[in-house]
């Protein structure tokens, strides 16, 4: 038997329709936000952009490295040192598999920043970012220079070495005493940290990630 | 010592001779290339402890290199931290991986810089004073 539906005042006959409104809203709010969110498979995005400026740092070519080198294309962000014997060379060979299978020319860049300043001059740090790729950018600084650097981003490191029987324990931002010699080691950073065309710093990947992951998300962040 | 006892004395011999030599099996060794001008290198392989004891790797030496040491990379947080292994305990029929992001040797102040030329005799040192050579291939492998 057909029911019809009887309204006691004439306005209530808009309650279906605002219902359905509010559902239909809903549903297109609702692929928005996650056609940007969640597609990502890896990178995690910060809530707002962060705009990167005041520093001076040096890049592996011994030229003066600001904000402008961030400006006009992706980046990819890494903390590290040269004489990484396992972890920087294997996340390094995976950033450069990632630009090769990007095939973007300038449209991304690899950067690395060295922690130790001491050990890695600009040479030693321009032969070795070129060793992965040419698209590779080594960046340098004083400590006090590249804490301030790495803590924009949340990336921290230390230094440890032993010195007269004695765990000594070198926070960032503090030069390695001279007394310690060669001999110490550098706890960095596991995060990739990634920065849009504008300079901006709008989130990191975390490790472990896959190659093919990081690709998917950079392909997708760079509208290709 | 008629002929009997001699067999089995010399059977005895045999058996403590092998029980004392320290022997582990190596497969996927390599000598990981480093970039120019850096001077070290780390070494990946997986060992297999055949025999039925454990057995404890204390000290390595490389004919290459003034330093050996054994290494593991250690994820705690977002940080990455290497620690210093003072020696590698090898339980009975187990294999251990030494593999990028984890366990590792690491090779120091070579007398050369080591190129894809270049051959590394490794020697392992056991806690039974017993020693085992290898010879290792430098790669520019992918990690």
């Amino acid at each position: 038997m057909l029911k019809i539906m009887i309204y006691k005042k004439p306005w209530q006959v808009l309650y279906p329709v605002a219902i359905a409104a509010s559902v239909g809203l809903g549903i297109v709010l609702g692929m928005q936000h996650f056609s940007v969110a969640s597609p990502l498979t890896a990178a995690q995005l910060l809530p707002e952009p962060k705009p990167l400026t005041g520093f001076i740092l040096e890049n592996h070519r011994g030229e003066v490295a600001n904000e402008n080198i961030f400006r006009g294309h992706w980046s990819l962000v890494f903390f590290g040192f040269t004489s990484c014997p396992d972890y920087c060379p294997m996340e390094l060979q995976k950033l450069a598999k990632l630009l090769n299978m990007m095939g973007v020319g300038d449209e991304l860049q690899v950067v690395f920043v060295s922690v130790d300043p001491e050990r890695d001059g600009q040479e030693k740090l321009a032969s070795y970012v070129q060793f992965f790729h040419s698209q590779i950018t080594g960046l340098r600084g004083s400590n006090v220079e590249l804490a301030s650097f790495a803590k924009f981003f949340g990336a921290a490191y230390d230094r440890s070495a032993i010195l007269n029987s004695k765990v000594l324990s070198i926070p960032a931002g503090i030069n390695m005493p001279v007394e310690v010699g060669e001999q110490y080691q550098v706890n960095h950073s596991t995060r990739v940290f990634m920065i849009n065309p504008s300079g901006e710093f709008v989130g990191s990947f975390t490790s472990p990630y896959s190659v093919k992951d990081m690709l998917f998300d950079m392909q997708k962040l760079m509208g290709r | 010592m008629n002929y009997y006892n001699k067999i089995g004395a010399a059977a005895l011999l045999c058996s403590l001779a092998s029980y004392s030599a320290a022997q582990v099996l190596i497969e996927d060794a390599w000598v990981q290339l480093a970039p120019p001008a850096i001077t070290v290198n780390a070494v990946y392989m997986q060992i297999h402890n055949p025999q039925l004891r454990p057995q404890t790797i204390v000290s390595l030496s490389a004919d290459c290199c003034a330093m050996v040491m054994l290494h593991n990379t250690r994820k705690m947080g977002d940080k990455v931290v290497m620690e210093h292994l003072d020696y590698l305990e090898l339980p009975a029929q187990s294999k251990a991986q030494l593999a990028p992001g984890g366990m590792h040797i690491m090779l120091m102040e070579p007398q050369e810089e080591l190129t894809l030329e270049s051959k590394v005799k490794l020697t392992f040192s056991f806690s039974d004073g017993s020693t085992q050579e290898f010879d290792l291939h430098v790669k520019n492998n992918d990690l």
